[in-house]
């Protein structure tokens, strides 16, 4: 996937996603956010759920740009399919009987490939974060506090940080995030999701 | 197991020394099992914090995109529709005023025309309709003495003694057909229509080509006013009509419209 030799130009824009380039990202709302709209429209949807549905999309391409996702196709397609796909998938959740008139079909087995990529790699974090929720408050909190980082020091807070931080003692927290951990990823990986999304 | 989870955590930390981060690394490579639950538990984790604690450069990110989809118009289309589908509906409703304004005026209108104008009543209608002849200007001299003294009392409207004078003109004469017609007029002047109707008859009995029009015509009219020659007026009317020359075809012809819509011409 990260194959430079494969990276599509239009890179660009996932950069400028995840950099938080004001120009470039209003150029992505000017291109194709009428695109997104008119369709969502067509099928059933509102403007707000278009908006909506474009903003889940950008923000899960911020996110997986920080993670290094790299395009290797057209921005502008990618983005639309991958709206046209949530949009199918909300209309079938929803068990909605609207006709739904587009599809994706007629796009590159690479692109459909990235998108496959792209849409699982979001499905694993929901999944995730599907399983910490089921978390007790306690596991929560410290789990939390002990993946973000210092402001000052760009780094992740020590367990020393997370103890003063939760009026714990150190011991405790070292033991706790250890058992949190372990039964999150015990709930993570015995779902049967996770095997389809792995 | 513990420590694999630990490892995790301080590979995404970047927290291991050279060599576990060698060892780790390698692991990826080699342990696919290893390699879905570490991409499982590094995007989990990022989610977790995007949704729970997102840092300022997240909460930069949702702003710049909050602020944009409100200037977007095409996610705005819904409140456009609204405002447009507003605006229509005010301009529809303007239009319907408007023209509940014009029906109110119309009728306005037209109920105080209706309310001024005169209806056809009797007097009018006989008015435009009614059309005796002149009273001639000169008059032969073998008969000026008696007619002179008729026209005279007609003229002054003493219809009576102008009636006593013209019926006393023999057939023979040569002017009964005028002395009758004239009879005729004073008659219908003093309403007494079955007389002038038959004063009016005897003028077309005389088929004199220059009172007979005139005498038919009138009949009709002392026939619609009178109430005694309902089962006439049919004949008289059909009497005109039948005359393509008739002079007075046409107001006929008018008349027998109104009378056939009404059922009857109210002169009453």
């Amino acid at each position: 996937m990260n194959n430079p030799l494969l990276l599509h130009h239009d890179q660009i824009y996932l950069d400028a996603l995840r950099n938080g380039d004001r120009s470039l990202i209003e150029k992505i709302y000017t291109e194709n956010a009428s695109q997104v709209a008119a369709f969502v429209q067509k099928n059933g949807g509102s403007a707000e759920d278009a908006a909506d549905l474009f903003q889940d999309v950008l923000c899960t391409l911020y996110r997986q740009a920080q993670d290094g996702f790299q395009l290797r196709c057209p921005f502008s397609a990618f983005l639309f399919q991958v709206c046209k796909w949530r949009w199918f998938n909300v209309l079938r959740g929803a068990k909605n009987k609207f006709k739904f008139n587009e599809n994706l079909d007629n796009i590159s087995s690479d692109m459909a490939e990235q998108i496959d990529d792209f849409e699982h790699r979001a499905l694993q974090e929901q999944l995730f974060f599907e399983k910490f929720t089921e978390l007790g408050p306690a596991c929560q909190e410290i789990l939390t506090l002990s993946w973000q980082e210092n402001d000052q020091t760009q780094k992740r807070f020590s367990l020393q940080e997370v103890a003063s931080k939760t009026g714990r003692t150190y011991d405790y927290v070292r033991k706790k995030i250890s058992e949190c951990r372990d039964r999150l990823m015990q709930l993570v990986t015995t779902d049967p999701k996770f095997k389809e999304l792995t | 197991m513990e420590d694999q989870y630990q490892l995790f955590d301080q590979y995404i930390a970047g927290e291991l020394d050279a060599e576990n981060l060698q060892q780790f690394e390698q692991a990826l490579t080699q342990d696919e099992q290893l390699r879905k639950r570490f991409d499982v538990y590094r995007l989990g984790t990022r989610y977790t914090l995007w949704q729970k604690s997102p840092n300022d450069q997240d909460k930069a990110f949702l702003s710049q995109l909050s602020q944009l989809r409100q200037s977007t118009a095409a996610f705005n289309q819904n409140n456009g529709t609204k405002h447009a589908e507003d605006q229509l509906s005010k301009r529809l409703r303007l239009l319907l005023v408007i023209i509940a304004a014009l029906i109110a005026l119309f009728l306005l209108v037209w109920g105080l025309r209706s309310a001024f104008q005169p209806k056809a009543t009797e007097e009018i209608i006989l008015a435009e309709q009614y059309n005796p002849l002149p009273v001639p200007s000169t008059l032969s001299p073998s008969t000026q003495d008696s007619m002179s003294a008729a026209f005279s009392a007609y003229r002054r409207q003493d219809f009576g003694k102008a009636i006593e004078i013209f019926t006393n003109f023999p057939k023979t004469d040569e002017r009964f057909a005028e002395a009758q017609l004239f009879a005729a007029y004073a008659y219908f002047e003093q309403k007494n229509y079955p007389a002038a109707l038959e004063a009016y008859e005897q003028v077309i009995l005389t088929k004199d080509p220059r009172y007979k029009s005139n005498a038919e015509w009138n009949q009709l009219l002392a026939a619609l006013v009178s109430s005694s020659a309902d089962k006439k007026i049919e004949q008289y009317f059909q009497g005109i009509l039948n005359q393509p020359t008739h002079s007075y075809q046409e107001a006929t012809a008018r008349l027998y419209t109104l009378w056939k819509k009404e059922g009857h011409v109210n002169f009453k």
